[in-house]
C-alpha cells in the first residue's frame, strides 16, 4: 500500500489530478455539461497512459464534475449536473441575498469532506460495502424512490397540496415514451422523437432555468446581489459554518456513500435523500429553501461522497453505480484490468495507486475549487443582465443539444421551461416535478419488476414488506412524512404552555 | 361559495383535463404499463379537484406575479425562435441572431455606443469559444 502511495504522489500523477480536477469542474459548472460527458470525452487520451495514471485522471475529473455543477446551481438555479438539484434549492437563495460567495466556499469544503469520506470507504471497506449493493433487489429500488418521493413533502415550502401536483405531473412526464418494462409506447402522439422520453437534462435545464432567466428579464432588480467583500471567499465563515453544522456532514457523506453504492441511484439521489434528512433533523427546518447553509452542505457533501462509493461496486463486482462509473469501467478493460473480487489482491498496485489518487485529486479540488469560485461568483455578480441572459441563452442551447446532439431535445427544454415559468406563476415549485421526473422510473421499473417476483413466489406482501432493508427505508419514509407534523405540534403545544403560564 | 373565476381555476382545469386525457390513453396500455400513468394521472385529477375545492370554499392567498410581463413573452418567443432555428441556421448564425435579440430585450436603460460595443463582441466571442470548444476539443459535432 505504502508502494502505491508514493506512485499515487509522482509529480506526474499530481499534475494529472490537479488538471482532471480542472478541467471537471469546468465542464461540471457548464449547465448540460454532465459528468458522464467529461469523463467520456477525455477517456481517448488515457488510453496512451500507465493504467493508473490514467484512473487516476478520470477519477479526477469525475471528481471535479461532480463539485463543478453547484456554480451554476448556486449562481444561476441551473443544477450544472442532475447531482446538484438539491443544491439549487439553499444555494440560488443564498446568492440572491449576497452570499453566493459563501455558498460557493461551503460547497467546496462540503464536496472535498464527502469525497474523503466516499474514497477513504473505497480504500477500506470496498469488499463489504459490495455486498450490501447485492441485497438491494428492485423493491428495495422501489421503496429507495418513495423516500425520494416523500421529500416533495419538505420541498413544497407551505404549499403541500400544490407540491404533491406538481409530483403527480412529474411522473407523468417520466411516463412518457417507451415503458422501462414490458415496451408500452406511451404518450408520444405518434411522435418518434418522444419515443426516448424526457430526457432529464433539457428537462432539468428548462424547468430551472429559463424560468431564472424570464424572471431575469422581469425587473430591473439585479440578479444576484453583487460581491461586497474583500476576500470574497469567506473561507473562515465557511469553516466556522461547516464546523457547526459537523453532524449534518458527516451524515450527508455517509448517506451519499451508501447510495453511490447502490448501481444507479446516483447523486441526485444522494444529494435529496441527504437534503431531506438534514431538514428533518434540524432546529431551524423553516430556513429550508430560503437560503440554509446546512442544505448546502448535506447536498454537496452527499453528492461527491457518491464518486468513491460508485467505485465500490464498480471494481469489486464489476457493476457501474452510475454513468461515469461505466465510462471508467470501460477504460480499465481496455486497459486490460479484470474488475471482480480479486482485482484487490491480484493488481493491488493499480487499485491502491488509482484510490490513492482519487484522494489527493479530492484534497485538490479545495484550491482548485476555491479559486474558480471566487473568480465565479465575483464575475457572474458584475455581469450586466445585458450580457448575462445572452450568455446564458447560448449555454441552454448548447447544453441541451450535446447531450445526445439532438435538436428536439432544445425545443423541449424551450417548452419545459415556458410550462415551468407558467406554473410558478400559479404557485407551483420546479423541485416536486424534477423529483417526480427523475425518480418515477427508478420506482416504476422496482415496482413492476417486484410486483413480478413477489408474483410468481406466492408472497407479494412478504416481497414488499418483509425485507429488513424495506421495512428500514419506510420507517425512514414515514419518519420524513410524520416528523414535521408531530414536530410542529409539540412547538404549538409548547408555545400554549407558555401562553397559560 | 367564492367566485369559481380565481387565478387556481385554470391549473385546476386543466390538470383535470390532462389527467382525464392520461387515463383514456392509459386503458389501451398493457396492465403493467399502465400502473404508472394512472396512478399519476389520478393524482393530477384529484389535485385538480381539491384546488376547485379550496378556490370555491377556501380564503386564497395566491401569490402575485412582481415584473412586467412583456419582456419575459419577447424573451420567450425568442427562445423558441432560437431553437426551432438552431438545426436549420446552424449554431453561429441562429445564436448571433438570438443572441442580439435576447440582449436587446434584457438592456432596460440606455447605455453608451461604447459599453453597447463591448457587450455584444462578448456575446460574439462567447458564441465562437462555445462553437470551437464543441466542434474540435469536445467532438460535439454542431450544425
Amino acid at each position: 500500500m505504502i508502494d502505491a502511495f508514493l506512485n499515487a504522489i509522482t509529480p506526474f500523477n499530481i499534475g494529472l489530478a490537479l488538471l482532471g480536477v480542472f478541467l471537471g469542474t469546468i465542464i461540471g459548472a457548464l449547465p448540460g455539461l454532465s459528468a458522464t460527458m467529461a469523463v467520456a470525452v477525455l477517456v481517448p487520451f488515457t488510453f496512451s497512459m500507465e493504467p493508473a495514471s490514467g484512473l487516476i485522471a478520470l477519477g479526477a475529473v469525475y471528481t471535479g464534475a461532480i463539485y463543478g455543477g453547484a456554480y451554476a446551481a448556486i449562481l444561476v438555479n441551473t443544477p450544472g449536473t442532475p447531482a446538484a438539484i438539491a443544491t439549487a434549492l439553499d444555494g440560488y437563495p443564498m446568492a440572491k441575498r449576497g452570499d453566493g460567495d459563501l455558498a460557493v466556499t461551503i460547497s467546496c469544503f462540503a464536496s472535498a469532506f464527502g469525497g474523503l469520506v466516499g474514497a477513504v470507504a473505497l480504500l477500506v471497506l470496498a469488499p463489504p460495502l459490495a455486498i450490501i449493493a447485492l441485497k438491494f433487489g428492485p423493491v428495495e429500488y422501489f421503496w429507495l424512490a418513495i423516500f425520494g418521493l416523500s421529500l416533495i413533502a419538505v420541498l413544497s415550502k407551505g404549499a403541500t397540496v400544490k407540491g404533491l401536483i406538481g409530483g403527480a405531473v412529474g411522473l407523468g412526464l417520466s411516463t412518457i415514451g417507451s415503458a422501462v418494462i414490458g415496451g408500452d409506447v406511451r404518450y408520444t402522439f405518434g411522435t418518434p422523437q418522444l419515443l426516448g422520453g424526457i430526457h432529464i437534462i433539457p428537462a432539468l435545464i428548462g424547468l430551472y432555468c429559463v424560468p431564472v432567466l424570464l424572471n431575469m428579464v422581469s425587473t430591473k432588480e439585479a440578479h444576484i446581489e453583487r460581491a461586497n467583500t474583500k476576500n470574497s471567499s469567506r473561507i473562515g465563515e465557511a469553516l466556522t459554518s461547516i464546523w457547526n453544522s459537523k453532524f449534518n456532514l458527516v451524515r450527508s457523506s455517509v448517506i451519499g456513500t451508501v447510495i453511490g453504492i447502490l448501481p444507479a441511484a446516483g447523486g441526485a439521489v444522494a444529494g435529496l435523500v441527504a437534503y431531506s434528512e438534514a431538514r428533518r433533523s434540524s432546529k431551524h427546518k423553516e430556513e429550508f429553501g430560503k437560503g440554509a447553509v446546512d442544505g448546502v452542505i448535506a447536498s454537496e457533501s452527499a453528492n461527491s461522497a457518491t464518486v468513491g462509493g460508485g467505485f465500490v461496486p464498480t471494481l469489486v463486482l464489476g457493476i457501474p453505480g452510475t454513468p461515469p462509473d461505466a465510462i471508467i469501467l470501460g477504460a480499465l478493460m481496455v486497459q486490460g484490468i479484470r474488475v471482480g473480487p480479486r482485482l484487490f489482491t491480484e493488481q493491488a498496485d493499480i487499485v491502491y495507486t488509482f484510490i490513492f489518487g482519487l484522494i489527493i485529486a479530492t484534497l485538490l479540488m479545495i484550491p482548485v475549487g476555491l479559486i474558480i469560485g471566487k473568480t465565479a461568483f465575483k464575475t457572474i455578480s458584475s455581469i450586466p443582465k445585458s450580457v448575462l441572459v445572452p450568455a446564458i441563452g447560448v449555454l441552454i442551447m448548447i447544453g441541451s443539444f450535446a447531450v445526445e446532439q439532438n435538436s428536439t431535445h432544445v425545443i423541449m427544454m424551450v417548452l419545459l421551461g415556458l410550462f415551468a415559468w407558467l406554473a410558478l406563476h400559479f404557485g407551483f415549485e420546479p423541485s416536486p416535478i424534477v423529483l417526480g421526473l427523475i425518480l418515477g422510473p427508478i420506482a416504476e421499473q422496482g415496482f413492476v419488476q417486484g410486483y413480478l417476483i413477489g408474483n410468481a413466489s406466492g408472497n407479494l406482501m412478504g416481497e414488499f414488506f418483509g425485507r429488513p432493508i424495506s421495512i428500514a427505508i419506510i420507517g425512514f419514509t414515514l419518519l420524513t412524512l410524520l416528523w414535521p407534523i408531530w414536530s410542529e405540534r409539540k412547538s404549538k403545544k409548547l408555545k400554549e404552555d407558555q401562553i397559560h403560564e | 361559495m367564492n367566485s369559481p373565476f380565481q387565478k387556481d381555476m385554470w391549473p385546476a382545469l386543466i390538470l383535470i383535463g390532462v389527467g382525464t386525457y392520461g387515463l383514456y390513453q392509459a386503458v389501451s396500455m398493457s396492465t403493467f404499463g399502465a400502473i404508472f400513468p394512472q396512478f399519476a394521472a389520478g393524482g393530477m385529477i384529484l389535485g385538480g379537484l381539491i384546488l376547485v375545492a379550496r378556490v370555491l370554499f377556501n380564503k386564497l392567498e395566491t401569490a402575485k406575479y412582481a415584473g412586467e410581463l412583456k419582456r419575459p413573452l419577447i424573451l420567450i418567443s425568442i427562445l423558441l425562435f432560437w431553437a426551432v432555428s438552431f438545426p436549420l441556421l446552424g449554431f453561429i448564425i441562429s445564436s448571433v441572431i438570438s443572441g442580439l435579440l435576447a440582449m436587446l430585450t434584457a438592456l432596460q436603460e440606455k447605455i453608451p455606443l461604447k459599453s453597447y460595443a463591448y457587450q455584444l463582441g462578448g456575446i460574439l466571442a462567447l458564441i465562437l469559444v462555445i462553437d470551437q470548444l464543441f466542434g474540435n476539443l469536445l467532438n460535439v459535432p454542431l450544425p
